[in-house]
């Protein structure tokens, strides 16, 4: 409750500085840590003054302030001068406010407890268990043995360093006792939360277990297959093979060449198909390779603030002597375009020349090829057209499953290409889908997330 | 988009006119679900009855007066109607205003259940002080509640009452509508003091009290005035709100209010029934723990 009143006079510039101060205003502006002259760093009064020298008005009003742990209610009153203001500051001491009360920061303290708490029981009046759950595999073990030991004290279950106690303690004593659990390495802290009527003898308790320690970055363990599986064709496979695929291609390329001699025209094809083959093989190891990445369960991308149409010119560069070979004009973004998003530069890249070096193999000589971009609120696409013979609606899902050739053989792709690319997409938060009706040509848009969503 | 071609996002707030009606057009819109439930439901005798909105309207249009002639010693009556819209259409005095009419009215109504509006007993009390300062903190209260029961019979309302806030709100609206600040402005603003408000007055009188501060917050002892600014100072809550929540007929926010000041539950059930003698209100409103009660209203105010 308010209680004794002192009045204290004040003074301000015109920048709203307290120039001088009488106690007890001074001791609350530096227990605010404030300084005099200085800053008013009492906030209630800062606004107050403020306001008084803004409007050219005489203030009279109460201001709340914190005072250490206390709340203090002050009447102040302000007269607004050409050169700042004149303070009184009549100042009560009160009571801490109600909603800064004990029973309010023990409840938000059990809101927390109950929401980062990995096990949670329900105990009778003398502390037996009833039931336990965990949240979390840490503390499966122990909430299954709980839940197994029925009746019994929790106590039992888990060790409270530094209690020898047979019987568990009173439970104003173990609330927030830090407790041991088999098993696990991390401090683990009980909290008792007694059921029933307020003041009367607890009915029963809700026991939370919570660790102020982060668990273990602990992947899912998986199946021992699939652990074996994981990045073999990556990490075991690829490595192996490609070496001598390289030697064949290269081998290959020698003889095609005719660099080892004279050879007749029949054998030089043959060398050629042998090359061609090879290419196709390295191409579907690093599919493969590819395949195993974007699969795996941890497989993410490093999102960067990239330009589209940067990505999208140097997919045309690098497919530039491919297109003129088959006569095809690619037409990519003009230089001074740009597309700001926000995906990795490699996957983005890898996507479209996935997707332009498709749109090579499908279109028609002497057709062309569009990579256009545009931004469609926080999403940026890119857009792959080509004027090929198109796809029909029951063939727009398919192009995107594993191994789907749709028909085609021979042309030295794996069937991945899409798969992948999709996969990739959607791993940076966007997708890969395509609109193409038959003899209409295909239009592949590539969508990632935008990095102005405003727009332009 | 609209005839002219341009579409309404073009606008922006205090440059298009559009803008602002199309702001105004909802609100209104907004407003109509809650206000006609409240007058089909009938409870609409307690916050939206005729006299507290008559009322409103009538005190408005004294101000609007007052504010006016301190331009012109004989405004013209569309700048008059003008300046009465725009106060109208300023939420944080619209409310203030009402909240006014409902004070005046509780305070009467309470007379007839035998609170003195003018002399409640702990203000009789505070005038036979032998602390002189307090004894003509008392009196100056006694004198502004006088004048604040005669405006209301008058349904009047004079800028000087008005909080510094709002005064700098219906002096800037003023400003706006004839166009400058002259003389009369620059004097009335010279002599205002909030301290010499009636609301100034029962705050002093409120925090000066010190262990008796718990008889402010009995209607009964200190009359509704007291009280509102009494409950006001110590739970942190607007005082226009104090009186909105004792005003409506559904007194739980004002039972919420009361247990966060730490009244006794004896003690909030009884300012309760004073205060709304038609409202049933549940037992259990009145054994909620302090510090719930705060929590509650303070989502209230976060919500």
């Amino acid at each position: 409750m308010p209680a004794s009143t002192s009045i204290a006079r004040a003074r301000t510039d015109a920048a709203d500085r307290l120039v001088a101060a009488d106690e007890p205003l001074l001791g609350l502006q530096l227990r605010c840590g404030g300084d005099l002259p200085g800053v008013i760093a009492i906030p209630a009064l800062r606004e107050a003054v403020g306001k008084a020298r803004m409007l050219g008005l005489k203030l009279a009003r109460p201001i709340i302030a914190q005072d250490g742990g206390d709340s203090v209610t002050a009447w102040v009153e302000i007269d607004p001068r050409d050169d700042g203001c004149l303070i009184e500051f009549r100042h009560w001491r009160a009571k801490p406010l109600p909603a800064e009360d004990e029973g309010h920061v023990a409840r938000r303290k059990l809101a927390a407890e109950r929401q980062i708490a990995e096990l949670h029981a329900r105990l009778d009046a003398r502390q037996n268990v009833l039931y336990a759950a965990a949240e979390t595999a840490e503390l499966a073990e122990l909430a299954a043995r709980m839940d197994a030991g029925r009746g019994r004290p929790w106590t039992d279950f888990v060790t409270i360093p530094g209690s020898a106690h047979q019987q568990p303690l009173h439970w104003r004593l173990l609330d927030g006792a830090p407790v041991a659990v088999a098993g696990s390495d991390r401090p683990w802290r009980a909290t008792l939360v007694p059921v029933g009527l307020p003041g009367a003898e607890p009915a029963g308790f809700e026991l939370y277990l919570g660790s102020d320690f982060p668990a273990p970055q602990q992947a899912e363990p998986s199946p021992v297959a699939e652990q074996i599986r994981a990045r073999m064709i990556g990490r075991e496979v690829a490595p192996v093979l490609r070496q001598p695929i390289a030697r064949i291609i290269a081998n290959a390329e020698t003889i095609r060449s005719r660099l080892a001699g004279p050879l007749s025209e029949e054998y030089s094809g043959y060398a050629a198909d042998i090359a061609t083959a090879g290419q196709h093989l390295l191409a579907l190891i690093d599919d493969l390779t590819d395949l195993e990445v974007v699969e795996a369960d941890d497989f993410t991308t490093a999102p960067d603030r990239i330009d589209l149409a940067e990505v999208a010119r140097q997919a045309a560069g690098i497919l530039g002597v491919k297109s003129r070979e088959r006569g095809i004009r690619i037409d990519a973004p003009k230089e001074g375009e740009a597309l700001p998003a926000v995906a990795e530069f490699r996957r983005v890249l890898q996507v479209l020349l996935n997707l332009v070096g498709n749109a090579l193999g499908y279109a028609p000589e002497g057709s062309q090829i569009w990579i256009r971009l545009e931004q469609d609120g926080p999403m940026a696409r890119v857009i792959v057209a080509d004027q090929g013979p198109g796809l029909d609606p029951a063939q727009h899902d398919k192009v995107f499953e594993k191994f789907e050739r749709l028909g085609r053989s021979g042309d030295g792709g794996s069937g991945l290409g899409l798969y992948i690319s999709r996969r990739l997409a959607r791993a940076m938060g966007g997708n890969l889908t395509v609109e193409s009706a038959p003899g209409q040509g295909a239009r592949f848009i590539l969508t990632v997330p935008a990095a102005d969503p405003a727009g332009h | 988009m609209n005839s002219d071609g341009s579409s309404i996002k073009d606008a922006a707030p205090g440059v298009d006119p559009l803008w602002d009606e199309w702001a105004c057009d909802r609100r209104d819109r907004a407003a109509v679900g809650p206000v006609l439930r409240h007058l089909v439901a009938g409870e609409s005798n307690d916050l939206f009855g005729e006299e507290p909105v008559a009322r409103t309207r009538a005190m408005l249009e004294s101000l609007a007066l007052e504010l006016s002639r301190l331009e012109s010693d004989n405004p013209g009556a569309r700048q008059v109607d003008a300046l009465i819209a725009a106060l109208i259409d300023s939420p944080p005095l619209l409310g203030h205003v009402h909240a006014l009419a409902l004070e005046g009215q509780i305070v009467s109504r309470m007379a007839l259940q035998g609170v003195d509006p003018l002399l409640p007993p702990l203000i009789q009390d505070r005038i036979s002080a032998a602390d002189p300062q307090i004894a003509a903190l008392a009196m100056s209260l006694m004198a502004a509640q006088t004048r604040f029961v005669r405006r209301q019979q008058r349904m009047e309302l004079t800028a000087a009452e008005l909080s510094a806030d709002l005064l700098h709100l219906a002096l800037s609206t003023l400003a706006r509508i004839v166009g400058g600040e002259g003389a009369g402005v620059a004097g009335l603003k010279a002599g205002y003091d909030e301290r010499r408000g009636r609301i100034g007055i029962l705050g002093q009188l409120g925090l000066g009290l010190g262990d008796d501060f718990p008889a402010a917050l009995d209607p009964r002892q200190a009359g509704f005035s007291l009280f509102a600014s009494a409950l006001s100072l110590i739970t942190g809550h607007e005082r226009d709100d104090v009186v909105l929540a004792s005003a409506s007929g559904r007194p739980f926010r004002l039972a919420l209010l009361l247990a966060a000041a730490g009244v006794e539950p004896a003690g909030r059930e009884a300012a309760v029934l004073l205060l709304q003698p038609d409202a049933l209100p549940p037992a259990e409103w009145f054994t909620i723990d302090p510090a719930r009660a705060a929590a509650l209203l303070a989502q209230g105010v976060a919500a």
